[in-house]
């Protein structure tokens, strides 16, 4: 039996180099960029898992403040977020609680599934900023799925993406 | 004036109003879509209108007419050239329309407009959206249908032709800016940019979704889709609509976003940012996006978002930082036909760019002429893109362009993607034999036939031969990285892979024949080592394996060059050495361009050869000949045995000759074989596979490879003999011989699969042969003409001896009673392992002599199987000579054989010399009356002289056929002084049979007499209800004669009523009628269950009792006249029945 691809649209947020565009790189083209250029706007990917049936339509969006403003045209309709902090910066989680808080208030789907992910978890051993069980615990509270992760290391991208999927 | 990788425009000055002294500014701008119109809107209210002369200098503009058209500097012009109209918004908040020939029109009833747009829906009037500021805090939105008026009869002015705007929609949004920056038609809602704000506007009802920021009365027809902030406001906001996808570009700062009609972002952001300077008007055309900023105009693919191409302004002409500018693109929505360009997804038309006083128009470029160009830049992998937008609109520019790259791909090597530019190419576009040139050893045949180079357009050098090509390729290798090894780019795909080159790869795995995996040897497949010939150096080049006879080709060529001395230096086989000690990175960096080179010519020839597959069986190639000798010898250079010898098994026209060294110095005699077989030569293909089956002719591979070859031309052979369309009955005769000698079967079957005569045939088969009797059977059963009695009798012969000579001990007869008997020998056969063969043997003798199955049971034996066949042929045939056959068998153990046709003899050998009674008694059943059973019996009791009479098998056949044998037979047998003890044995189950037998007789002599009493009782009964009836009989109840009326006959007991008991039933017959309603009358409750009520009447009612009592009593059958009988039963409310 052939069964129809369910399209998801999934938003990525977060603070400025929290490594949004290298996940979804990392998830999408297997590919990682030291240098990453920084996002305008928003880029637009598309990536189907078939075992699961979903076609994700992923917006990577600017995490520069000045782009805030953007934010609701592209996480608007999302059935899913993935709200990204970068472990080594401290500032960023503060910034992703912020888009949690936003995407609480204005995305009236009840079913917005979101992920908090703390990127660069390579880098934790020596410039973790951000505890694991802090993050952990207010996503428990918040209802959030957790990972850490690693777009350079390729460390539980798949497995963040499939967690989404899944949901 | 363009930069950029891509021509998608040009660009030409078209006004130049500096020079003018009381010239106003530009401030508005439009162009039609053919670019033949312009009009400018000026500051001072005046509309000028330009023609457009295109000539070999390129666009000039020539001022038609010129009008004041407004009181203010015109803001915004709309062209509607199916209506002939024109629009125009100015500066006062007017909006006109005008007459496009007169330029004369009114002015629409409003005011304070700030915007205006046009939409053509399909089978609709045009649209026309005009954005008014009435207040400083609002913005109101009406669309006006721009509807023809309705002809009449008299001529109507100009101004009386224009449309009567008809209100359709309006809507009121709150906004404070100072006015409306840009509008446009997404779907069928307006994309409005106001201040730093998008909206999207819904004027006809609420807009799709739920307001994002609006509130308060009218929300609900508007939504703000962003506001831009404050740290991106140093760009203008501003948009563009792309009306043929329903979408629009909003610019904010940097990012250029596509919305949808739902005002949802679609694809990625177009980045601005690469501009170096502050984008200033926007203008889409086709798939194109012209982003206009004081620098240039640049050019934007609107579905990748990349930035192609970059169009200057001009020396001196750049407009002055800050300054307006203008952009226009004829109105996709106008309705109109675009000639002018096809590329992506829109109508690409004429863009006019203005400043303050001059004015650009920008031409679109055709696909072709930018695939043209971006070939010429070796920019394949935008070309491509382009060529394949083309094939799929069966433009026909794009497979002229797939030709040219090819060609120019092939020039740099790069084989895959140029093989996958040539599969999209038809034979009328690329003839395969343009690619001779790359092999001219292979093809000097068809040099002369070979279709004139085609230029295309003139972007290629002729191609050089494939080793000058892979010379100059790994020469300038050289040149461009002198310290790498040139390695970089060796077998990987380049980007451009992604289009027309990833197809390649997709097809090559589609072609099962052709997947040149490395393990293309298999059976019959010479590994690609060097073949014995290779180290012959005075062969010719066609018979030098593996390409290298190319090699040497191009060696020659080269010889002066550095490139070509390293080749020769290279081994000659192409298989890598190892540098020698002390050669250092020299030797490796050789040895390195080696293996480079080796991958590249691998490479060609794969695809080359996969292309001339594919191609080859498309209508329309030239010099097929050279198309299918060239891929065969390529196929060879693989080393692709099983390929080459899959190629020739399929029709094709390669030229043997040509092809013919090379397969022997492969040693690829099948396949060479095949080729000749296939060309009618069947002498030269069955002396070839003669010679590989006898293992002459051998490749240097393992025995067992040898051994499949040797197998596999037997098998051709005798493929190629049995098929008389290729091969004549003579060259079949001249190998039969060697194919008997080769095998038997493969010759028994070429010999059945072929109508020959038999006297042609027999004096070539040895009479010890099995294949003679076998190729009898077939003559004898297919009865033909040529099967005469000679044949039937000679396969009986041979067949016998075929018989003897598989078993001799059936040479010599058994003497009579010799054998043992059936159950002694069934005895003795239960230890051994064929027991059930023989079984199946004895059985198949009894079926066989009373005519039974022909068919060897399941076990039996080759012997027996050809006994069976004997004996069949014994009994079918009817033509032998019974004779001859018989000497032939007389002496021998065949006693079943040869019995069949003697019935005396035959018993006598069954139940004698084979004591195999079943079978006798069977044979007896089968041919002989019952009388003659006796004659069997006899046998038994007196086999001969010196045979003791077998008691046993008397009494079984007594048992068995013991209704047509007396037992006197055997008791007058037993020998009078026989004692009692002695015969019971004998006596006993004979007399216990006979016993039986009395018993069983009498029986069935007592069921019958049962039977018989049974038939005597009915027969009496029936006897009983007989009436006779003459014209003498009268009505016992009326009294007159029936005579030759209707009368009726009641049998005793057919009334219920004038039964005695419960048996009493009624039958069929005339009154069954009256029981039938008799019952009816009982299951409806009525008063009289039991028979006829009495009738009122006194003398009816007698009569009914009367006939009650005579029915009840079993007197003879009562018959009345049916009158009567009409009475009767009216009297006692029954129904008329039917008379008899």
């Amino acid at each position: 039996m052939i069964e129809q691809l369910v399209q998801s649209k999934l938003v990525l947020l977060g603070e400025m180099g929290s490594g949004k565009t290298s996940l979804v790189q990392r998830f999408v083209r297997g590919q990682y960029f030291e240098n990453q250029e920084s996002t305008i706007g928003a880029s637009f990917f598309t990536k189907t898992i078939p075992e699961k049936h979903v076609k994700f339509e992923i917006w990577d969006t600017a995490g520069q403040e000045r782009y805030h403003s953007l934010a609701p045209m592209y996480y608007r309709g999302a059935a899913a977020a993935i709200v990204v902090y970068d472990v080594t910066h401290p500032a960023s989680f503060e910034r992703a609680k912020k888009w949690v808080w936003e995407l609480r208030q204005n995305v009236q789907n009840p079913n917005l599934i979101i992920a908090l992910v703390g990127n660069k978890v390579d880098l934790a051993e020596e410039a973790r900023a951000v505890p694991e069980a802090d993050a952990r615990t207010y996503a428990a509270e918040t209802g959030l799925l957790f990972f850490e992760a690693s777009a350079m290391t390729n460390v539980n991208v798949v497995e963040l993406f499939d967690e989404v999927a899944d949901k | 004036m363009a930069s950029g990788s891509r021509t998608a425009f040009t660009t030409a000055l078209l006004v130049d109003r500096r020079q003018q002294a009381s010239s106003a500014a530009i401030t508005a701008v439009a162009v039609d879509q053919q670019g033949l119109r312009l009009y400018l809107g000026l500051e001072d209210g005046v509309l000028e209108e330009h023609a457009i002369l295109h000539g070999s200098l390129g666009p000039r503009a020539s001022l038609a007419a010129r009008k004041h058209a407004a009181k203010k500097a015109i803001l915004g012009i709309h062209l509607l050239p199916a209506q002939g109209l024109v629009v125009l918004l100015s500066e006062d908040g007017v909006v006109q329309l005008l007459d496009g020939d007169t330029l004369e029109g009114r002015a629409l009833p409003l005011r304070n407009a700030v915007a205006t747009c046009i939409a053509s829906p399909p089978g609709r009037p045009p649209r026309l959206a005009v954005a008014a500021k009435p207040s400083k805090k609002a913005i109101r939105f009406m669309v006006f249908e721009l509807a023809q008026p309705a002809s009449s009869a008299g001529h109507l002015s100009p101004l009386q032709q224009l449309p009567h705007p008809h209100l359709l929609g309006q809507a009121e949004v709150p906004d404070s800016s100072p006015g409306v920056h840009s509008m446009g038609w997404v779907g069928g809602q307006l994309a409005v940019c106001a201040g730093m704000r998008y909206l999207l506007v819904s004027p006809f009802g609420p807009v799709g979704s739920a307001a994002a920021g609006g509130s308060g009365p009218g929300s609900s027809q508007w939504r703000e889709l962003l506001a831009v902030p404050e740290e991106l406001a140093y760009s203008p906001a501003m948009l563009a609509p792309l009306p043929d996808l329903g979408r629009a570009v909003l610019v904010v700062g940097p990012a250029g976003i596509v919305v949808d009609a739902a005002g949802s972002p679609v694809g990625s952001t177009l980045r601005l940012e690469s501009l170096g300077a502050t984008p200033r008007a926007l203008a889409a055309s086709g798939a194109f996006l012209l982003v206009v900023s004081e620098a240039a105009i640049h050019v934007f693919d609107r579905d990748s978002g990349a930035e192609v191409q970059r169009l200057g302004f001009g020396p001196g002409l750049r407009p002055a930082p800050g300054q307006r500018l203008h952009a226009a693109a004829a109105d996709g929505a106008d309705g109109s036909s675009a000639d002018g360009g096809e590329a992506g997804g829109g109508r690409v038309g004429c863009v006019v760019v203005a400043g303050r006083r001059l004015a650009w128009l920008c031409l679109p470029v055709s696909p072709a002429d930018q695939a043209r160009e971006l070939l010429g830049q070796r920019e394949y992998e935008a070309a491509l893109e382009l060529v394949e937008q083309g094939l799929r609109r069966g433009s026909p520019w794009a497979q002229v362009a797939a030709a040219q790259a090819a060609l120019l791909l092939l020039h740099e090597c790069r084989f895959e993607e140029a093989v996958g530019c040539l599969e999209q190419c038809s034979p009328p576009t690329f003839q395969p034999s343009q690619l001779f040139p790359l092999f001219p050893t292979y093809t000097a045949a068809w040099a002369q036939q070979v279709p004139g180079q085609q230029q295309y357009w003139g972007l290629h050098a002729p191609l050089p031969s494939l080793e000058t090509l892979i010379s100059r390729k790994l020469a300038s290798d050289r040149v461009q990285y002198p310290g790498q090894p040139s390695g970089d780019s060796s077998g990987q795909p380049s980007p451009t892979g992604g289009g027309l080159g990833l197809k390649l790869g997709s097809s090559s795995r589609s072609s099962s024949l052709f997947a040149l995996e490395s393990s293309s040897g298999g059976a019959g497949s010479p590994p690609a080592s060097p073949s014995p010939t290779a180290a012959a150096p005075g062969g010719s080049a066609a018979q030098q394996p593996h390409g290298r006879g190319q090699q040497q080709h191009a060696k020659q060529h080269e010889q002066q060059t550095e490139v070509a001395a390293a080749e020769h230096r290279a081994p000659q086989n192409g298989a890598l050495q190892p540098p020698a000690a002390g050669e250092g990175p020299r030797a490796q960096q050789q040895q390195q361009r080696d293996a480079r080179r080796e991958h590249l010519q691998r490479q060609a020839w794969e695809g080359l050869a996969q292309y001339l597959f594919r191609v080859r069986m498309l209508d329309g190639v030239a010099c097929l000949e050279g198309v299918d000798t060239l891929l065969l010898l390529l196929l060879a250079d693989l080393g692709a045995a099983r390929q080459v010898a899959a190629f020739a098994a399929v029709p094709n026209r390669v030229h043997v000759a040509a092809v013919e060294p090379r397969l022997q110095a492969e040693q690829w005699h099948h396949a060479l074989a095949t080729l000749h077989a296939a060309r009618g030569e069947a002498d030269v293909a069955l002396r070839i596979w003669r010679q590989v089956a006898d293992g002459r002719l051998a490749s240097p591979a393992g025995p067992a490879v040898q051994a499949a070859e040797r197998r596999e031309a037997l098998e051709s052979a005798a493929a190629l003999l049995r098929d008389p369309a290729t091969c004549p009955e003579s060259a079949l005769v001249g190998y039969l011989p060697w194919l008997l000698e080769a095998s038997q079967p493969a010759a028994l079957g070429v010999l059945t699969a072929r109508s020959l005569m038999p006297a042609a045939v027999l004096p070539l088969l040895p009479p010890e042969s099995d294949v003679r009797w076998q190729y009898l059977a077939h003559v004898v059963e297919a009865g033909g003409p040529g099967a005469g009695p000679a044949l039937h009798t000679e396969l009986a012969t041979q067949l016998a001896a075929a018989i003897l000579r598989a078993q001799p001990a059936l040479r010599a007869a058994a003497p009579p009673g010799s054998g043992p008997s059936p159950r002694r020998r069934a005895r003795a056969d239960a230890g051994r392992s064929s027991a059930a063969g023989r079984r199946a043997s004895r059985a198949s003798v009894a079926e066989l002599v009373s005519g039974g199955s022909l068919e060897p049971g399941p076990g039996a034996g080759a012997v027996d199987a050809m006994r069976l066949r004997l004996r069949a042929h014994l009994e079918r045939s009817a033509a032998l000579d019974g004779e001859a056959v018989l000497r032939s068998l007389l002496g021998t153990a065949l006693h079943e054989e040869l019995v069949l046709g003697d019935h005396m003899s035959a018993l006598r050998v069954l139940a004698v010399t084979l004591r195999d009674v079943a079978a006798a008694e069977a044979y007896a059943r089968a041919h002989l009356r019952p009388a003659d059973y006796r004659a069997l019996l006899l046998l038994v009791l007196e086999p001969g002289e010196g045979l003791e009479p077998r008691w046993e098998d008397a009494c079984h056949l007594i048992t068995a056929l013991g209704d047509h044998l007396d037992p006197q037979e055997v008791l007058r047998a037993l020998p009078p002084g026989m004692p009692l003890p002695a015969a019971a044995p004998v006596l006993a189950p004979m007399l216990r049979d006979r016993l039986h037998r009395r018993r069983v007789a009498a029986l069935a002599k007592n069921l019958h007499r049962a039977r018989l009493a049974v038939v005597a009782g009915a027969q009496c009964d029936g006897e009983a209800r007989h009436v006779a009836v003459d014209e003498e009989r009268a009505c016992p109840h009326c009294h007159l004669r029936l005579g030759g009326k209707v009368f009726v006959v009641l049998q005793p007991g057919m009334l219920p009523g004038a039964a005695a008991g419960p048996t009493a039933a009624p039958r069929p017959g005339p009154g069954s009628a009256v029981a039938a309603s008799e019952r009816q009358q009982q299951q409806q409750g009525g008063e009289e269950p039991e028979g006829l009520r009495p009738p009122g009447d006194d003398s009816m009612a007698a009569a009914v009792r009367q006939l009650r009592q005579q029915l009840a009593s079993g007197q003879a059958p009562q018959v009345m006249c049916y009158a009567c009988y009409r009475r009767l039963a009216g009297a006692a409310s029954l129904p008329s029945t039917a008379p008899a």
